[in-house]
């Protein structure tokens, strides 16, 4: 097996979606790119050209949910390559909040956990997944790479990478919030983000 | 809330897919509609402006997956609606095949085969769901719907939607293939295929 941390993995967001404006939770329903988040990932195209040292060597894998493919069709091509062939991989799909997807985000049916971050870590959504399951299962990803690739996926997805590759608690890792615009470059245990 | 009988529902399977033609289990990752697949889903837009007078006052709800929202954009825009104004709901992704997605069936261990054998409505592929657990979670889909509605999903959420629709017994359901061509209506408690 490959070892993730050895690897460069590019994590790209979706670009902005109606529901992102609108504060809506999207989960694995879904929401179509409004017209600054088609431009947000149209941007992502050049990024990855000036930041990506061969676009040739490195896989390209998305969340099958329609609005990471349409990201991705729309970066590739902007990167001068053709919008299709890429994968998808059911792992990199956005956190399951199961009831609870589609409720705005103030919603009184959201029950937090608790006070303490590990309470929230651990809380599952009604017929949903926790934090800590969508941390594990993008874990299975990483552990099925076999090189450097970039990826295409959600906020959440994002925040689990990340804390993989540089090794976070639960804290560290529920604190962080991936922007619709950019790209961030996760390698030898260290990010950068690389912004329009 | 509606009873679901009293509603017209026009069913429909996404176009064919790279992975249809190959024989996987595309499940919960996803793999580009070919042109014949895209060619399908125009004909069923075509077919939805014959049988409706006014397509643009029911309701469109998709499968967050992408193939199954770029089969329902391919058909809005050939039954003269815009591509986007529809809804992508989780509720009507294909059946989660576990740790079993993206094999080709010829891959599967033979002794994987077996709980279907024994019990196909409740057997479920390792960390999937099974035909029962999707019957539940197609009801629940139908459960919400207040208007007459254009429905594009999955080979085996359709069978579910039309046992939940038509109220048959989980054999009935099994045996269900559905076409990627065509159009399935279910009306007054009856169904009508359309095909090409």
């Amino acid at each position: 097996m490959t070892d993730f941390r050895a690897l460069t993995i590019y994590a790209v967001r979706h670009g902005q979606t109606q529901d992102n404006v609108s504060q809506t939770i999207t989960a694995q329903a879904d929401s179509p790119l409004t017209a600054p988040g088609r431009a947000q990932a149209t941007a992502k195209g050049p990024i990855l050209r000036a930041v990506v040292p061969d676009l040739g060597s490195v896989a390209f894998i998305a969340s099958p949910l329609h609005r990471a493919c349409v990201t991705m069709e729309l970066m590739r091509a902007a990167a001068g390559l053709p919008a299709l062939p890429y994968a998808t991989d059911h792992r990199l799909q956005e956190m399951d909040f199961g009831d609870w997807t589609k409720l705005h985000q103030g919603d009184d049916r959201l029950v937090k956990g608790g006070p303490s971050a590990h309470d929230q870590w651990d809380l599952v959504c009604p017929r949903g997944e926790s934090e800590a399951m969508v941390h594990a299962r993008v874990g299975r990803f990483l552990d099925s790479l076999a090189g450097d690739c970039v990826i295409v996926c959600h906020a959440r997805v994002i925040a689990m990478l990340r804390s993989h590759v540089l090794d976070l608690s639960p804290a560290q890792t529920m604190s962080y919030e991936p922007s619709n615009t950019g790209l961030l470059r996760l390698a030898q245990g260290e990010e950068t983000f690389f912004g329009d | 809330m509606a009873n679901v009988r009293d509603l017209t529902l026009y069913v429909v399977r996404h176009g064919e897919c790279e992975h249809n033609l190959e024989r996987r289990i595309g499940s919960h990752d996803d793999s580009p509609l070919t042109a014949r697949g895209r060619e399908q889903a125009r004909e069923k837009g075509r077919l939805l402006r014959e049988m409706v007078r006014d397509p643009a006052a029911l309701d469109f709800h998709a499968s967050s997956l992408h193939r199954a929202c770029v089969t329902m954009e391919l058909l809005r825009e050939a039954a003269g609606l815009p591509p986007t104004g529809y809804r992508a709901d989780h509720r009507l992704m294909e059946i989660h095949a576990g740790d079993h997605i993206w094999l080709a069936w010829p891959d599967i261990p033979a002794e994987d085969h077996v709980p279907f054998e024994a019990d196909p409505w409740n057997a479920r592929r390792p960390g999937g769901e099974s035909r029962a657990d999707l019957f539940a979670r197609a009801g629940r889909f139908l459960a919400t719907l207040t208007r007459d509605a254009v429905i594009v999903t999955h080979g085996v959420t359709a069978a579910s939607l039309r046992a939940q629709y038509l109220g048959l017994s989980p054999e009935e359901c099994l045996s269900y293939q559905a076409p990627n061509a065509g159009l399935l209506r279910l009306s007054r408690g009856t169904e009508a295929y359309f095909g090409e």
